[in-house]
């Protein structure tokens, strides 16, 4: 791959739901982590992948020059006002931070935001250069249990703990959010977890939000099982907010 | 009654001639039937079986009349003192016969009741300026009846915030009028101007043409409104019906809350206010050469197309012309042997659309208007130069065509540019065959095509130098106009006609069957989001005389707004920044509206947009909700 070159699989602009303002999403392609929910199982991959849709063929993840997604990005910058701008998504968006570099430098310049949309379990020491540049993290709480978390979604939750902090203690914009299932998150033992984690950052609002299976197509596009999940009714989600809530935790239901 | 259906009478003939216009204009103020309104607030009627008869030649409409004329001068005071010419005379007659109306109205109420407030403001009408805020409704509401009942249609409305505040202000001070009380009454006003939607109804029901503009800029870019043009918003919300509606004026300065309350008034799916975008649209206002303290005060013909209000007797919706009737002739009638590339193909439509357009001057050329007195009494400029408006006497008088089809031309020629010139997958030939064939036997190929994504409405640069180049080329061929008839024409992007000029016309390469309709106005339903097609009709320039109406149209649910409200807000800002010239929302979801065709009496109240009036659901031709379930469910497609 050249330098310079992002892999994306989708530019979505005009998004109301990642992050303050209108905002243009960049859905960038691999991710380190692979949990059993994701509602995009097209970006795990950091290779680009052929699919077949309705008996259409197409190709997941396309490489932008930096010009290219600088462009893509522009062309809503008078919708963005004051709070909105570009989120980077994916996939793990930290991932291609590097690649990424010079496209942050310029929007930062410009004065456009940035979030990112990450799960948050890459060493704060490889990205913490481009990491000012960065205005809002919106960032996953999953499992918090480290056998669990390695095992279901191959992840490091002492790596994520210290990222977290990191970016606490810079005092950066950040925003949790909890996808919940029954067969994983919601278990009572990472439930207690995640609440004592949050207790740590009582000034860190909360999302919350069941998992979907809205990602089903691309599964079955890519010839990939589709996952089944147990319904998680608007009644549990409700029963955590409380919860979080007589803890003092800040939560909020995004229903999707 | 079918819509628009009005009868004149036998008295407005003599020797099988028609009698002249003040003849004709004295009967009717004297032998009108008087009746009150169902809303007992304001007098307001029209006796439908005593229209004038408008049959003597072209008839003005999509006017907005200058009702501050009664405002500040009794009827009396708007006379000659001194009638030297046969114009001033019947000017003079025409004061005088609509101020024995207003005294025979008088009469009439204070037969019923001596204690109506009305017998007083009939009265004062007369000879005094108004003093009060329901007062000087009452009078307007009384010009515009007249303009009814001498068979206008689609009168405008125009700037009613701005010519109340004096009144509502002075109320307000001295404690006669509340905030809430203001808002009853301007319900009240909302509904008894839709007491005669039927006869008021032009080519469909709810195509009324009766708009508010509200809110305005000042001649330095500042945003200008008041608590009224709140007021107006609300209560067009709160009466909840498809017809008066409003236009509102606006700009970057324009305060987030009178943004926000309009969006709440659209997601109530009466899809309105309208939105115009002064930034864009003054420019193109003193570029044509109106002085911006003229250009300010802009209002629009019963939708999109800019005039002055009051002072203008431009005709802006003339005849619409058919962008896709140049392509269709080219197939038929050029050696297509000659066209070996994309630009030869574009050049080849320029010609032929230079040929079409030869064709719409001449329609205009011969338009001969009819003399209309009460216009001229009611339209800045004809009482200083002593002329009525159809000999010129109005401050400002153009004429404008509208337009249909750009965004199918445009998506056949870059579907032809793609199988003929670039995948070499057809010839010219063959989709000449396939379009006068109605793509018989050639199905697959038109699946695809609509497939293919819409490139009208995209913010991809070549799409929009493209539409550019080509409106650019009708505006330089129109402005050749002036030579021929003296009177200078404009042109835009919006029309009312995707239906009717779809009608019959063949197939074309957009992926369009024979007869289907049009695409409407500025609008593309397979856009993945809102801000491209903003940013494509942000694109384009409307300088010079380009700027008859270009509204960008969008569908859009209730819930996409309820629940963003605030991004809304955030979105309708932007748009302004961007460039938009004019905008509306037609907010309704498809399940609704499935439904509603399904079993109408269940959703008698449900309203929609259709080109640039609301109107009931089920009073809409079939093709019409097709046309609407179809945009619905495509646009859900996009929000999902
Ligand atoms: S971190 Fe996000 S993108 Fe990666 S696997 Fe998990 S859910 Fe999917």
């Amino acid at each position: 791959m050249s330098k310079g070159s992002i892999l994306i699989t989708n530019i979505q602009r005009m998004c109301f739901h990642d992050g303050p303002g209108i905002r243009t999403t960049v859905f960038l392609k691999g991710c380190n982590l692979h949990c059993p929910w994701c509602a995009n199982p097209e970006n795990i991959s950091v290779l680009p992948q052929n699919y077949e849709r309705n008996g259409k063929r197409g190709t997941y993840g396309r490489e932008y020059s930096d010009s290219e997604l600088l462009e893509e990005i522009l062309k809503d910058r008078n919708f963005f006002g004051e709070e909105g701008g570009v989120t980077f998504s994916g996939g793990e968006p930290l991932l291609q931070i590097e690649r990424l570099r010079s496209v942050l430098t310029t929007l930062h310049q410009r004065g456009i935001s940035i979030a990112m949309e990450t799960a948050l379990q890459i060493p704060y020491q490889a990205w913490k250069d481009q990491a000012d540049d960065i205005d809002h993290y919106l960032i996953d709480l999953k499992i918090l249990k480290k056998d669990i978390c390695n095992m279901i979604i191959g992840g490091d939750a002492d790596c994520y703990r210290a990222n977290v902090r990191f970016l606490h203690e810079k005092g950066k914009d950040m925003i949790f959010r909890i996808p919940l299932n029954h067969e994983y998150t919601l278990k009572e033992d990472n439930l207690c977890l995640i609440e004592e984690f949050l207790e740590e950052y009582k000034d860190v609002p909360v999302e919350i939000f069941a998992t979907h299976m809205l990602g089903n197509e691309k599964y079955k596009s890519l010839g990939l099982e589709e996952p089944v999940w147990e319904k998680v009714t608007d009644t549990v989600l409700d029963q955590i907010k409380e919860r979080f809530e007589k803890r003092g935790i800040r939560a909020k239901i995004a229903r999707i | 009654m079918i819509a628009g259906l009005r009868n004149t009478s036998e008295d407005f003939m003599e020797n099988g001639l028609m009698r002249p216009y003040t003849e004709v204009f004295s009967l009717i103020c004297r032998k009108i039937r008087i009746s009150d309104s169902e809303n007992k607030r304001f007098f307001y009627f029209i006796d439908t079986d005593y229209v004038m008869d408008t049959t003597r030649g072209y008839r003005y409409e999509n006017l907005t009349p200058a009702y501050d004329k009664v405002l500040n001068n009794g009827l009396m005071e708007l006379k000659y003192s001194d009638p030297s010419s046969e114009f001033c005379r019947g000017y003079n007659t025409v004061c005088d016969e609509l101020g024995g109306l207003a005294q025979r109205i008088a009469d009439t109420i204070r037969q019923r009741d001596r204690s109506d407030v009305r017998v007083s403001w009939f009265e004062a009408l007369i000879e005094k300026p108004a003093e009060h805020f329901c007062e000087a409704i009452q009078r307007m509401l009384f010009i515009n009846q007249m303009f009814w009942q001498t068979d206008h249609r689609l009168v405008g409305l125009g700037a009613w915030d701005t010519f109340l505040w004096p009144y509502y202000e002075k109320d307000m001070k001295t404690g006669i009028l509340s905030r809430c009380e203001a808002l009853k009454v301007l319900e009240d006003l909302f509904r008894v101007l839709h007491e005669n939607y039927r006869y008021k109804s032009n080519v469909l029901m709810g195509d009324t043409g009766q708009i508010f503009v509200l809110g305005r800029s000042d001649e330095n870019g500042g945003y200008v409104c008041n608590e009224l043009t709140y007021l107006f918003i609300e209560a067009m919300k709160n009466v909840h019906q498809p017809d008066p509606k409003c236009l509102l004026r606006i700009n970057k300065n324009t305060p987030d809350d009178l943004i926000g309350l309009s969006l709440d008034s659209i997601a109530t799916g009466i899809g309105a206010p309208l939105f115009a975008n002064d930034d864009v649209i003054l420019p193109c206002l003193t570029g044509f050469g109106i002085p911006i303290e003229d250009a300010v005060e802009y209002t629009t013909s019963a939708c999109w197309e800019p005039l002055i209000g009051g002072k203008s007797s431009s005709n802006n919706n003339r005849t619409p012309l058919n962008y896709m009737r140049a392509l269709d002739n080219l197939f038929k009638r050029e050696k297509l042997d000659r066209i070996t590339d994309f630009n030869a193909l574009v050049d080849t439509y320029l010609v032929y659309l230079s040929r079409n357009l030869r064709a719409v001057k001449t329609v205009l050329r011969n338009h001969v208007f009819q003399n209309d007195i009460l216009l001229s009494v009611f339209t800045y400029g004809c009482f200083e130069s002593e002329k009525d408006v159809s000999q010129g006497g109005a401050l400002y008088g153009e004429l404008g065509i509208t337009s249909v089809a750009m965004g199918n031309l445009l998506d056949a020629l870059f579907n032809i540019k793609k199988f003929v010139f670039e995948e070499h997958r057809f010839s010219l030939y063959d989709i000449k065959k396939m379009i006068m064939s109605d793509f018989a036997g050639n199905e697959d190929v038109l699946d695809e095509l609509r497939e293919e994504k819409g490139h009208y409405g995209t913010d991809d640069e070549e799409v929009i130098s493209l539409t550019q180049r080509i409106m650019d080329h009708v505006s330089a061929e129109l402005a050749e106009y002036k030579k021929m008839c003296g009177q200078r024409i404009k042109t835009g992007l919006s029309g009312a006609a995707y239906m009717d000029s779809a009608r019959g016309f063949s197939a074309s390469f957009d992926g369009r069957k024979k007869g289907e309709p049009f695409t409407v106005h500025i609008s593309n339903e397979d856009n993945d989001s809102f801000t491209e097609v903003v940013n494509y009709a942000a694109g384009l320039h409307y300088e010079n005389n380009q700027f008859n109406g270009n509204v960008i149209d969008l569908m859009m649910s209730p819930d996409q707004i309820i629940s963003n409200r605030e991004k809304m807000v955030q979105f309708i800002k932007g748009s302004i920044r961007a460039g938009f010239f004019e905008m509306q929302m037609n907010v309704v979801s498809s399940k609704t509206l499935i439904e509603a065709r399904k079993d109408p009496e269940k959703f008698p109240n449900l309203i929609v947009r259709v080109w640039g009036f609301s109107a009931y659901f089920k009073d809409l031709p079939e093709e019409y909700q097709e046309v609407l379930i179809r945009r619905a469910l495509e646009n859900e497609r996009k929000a999902s």
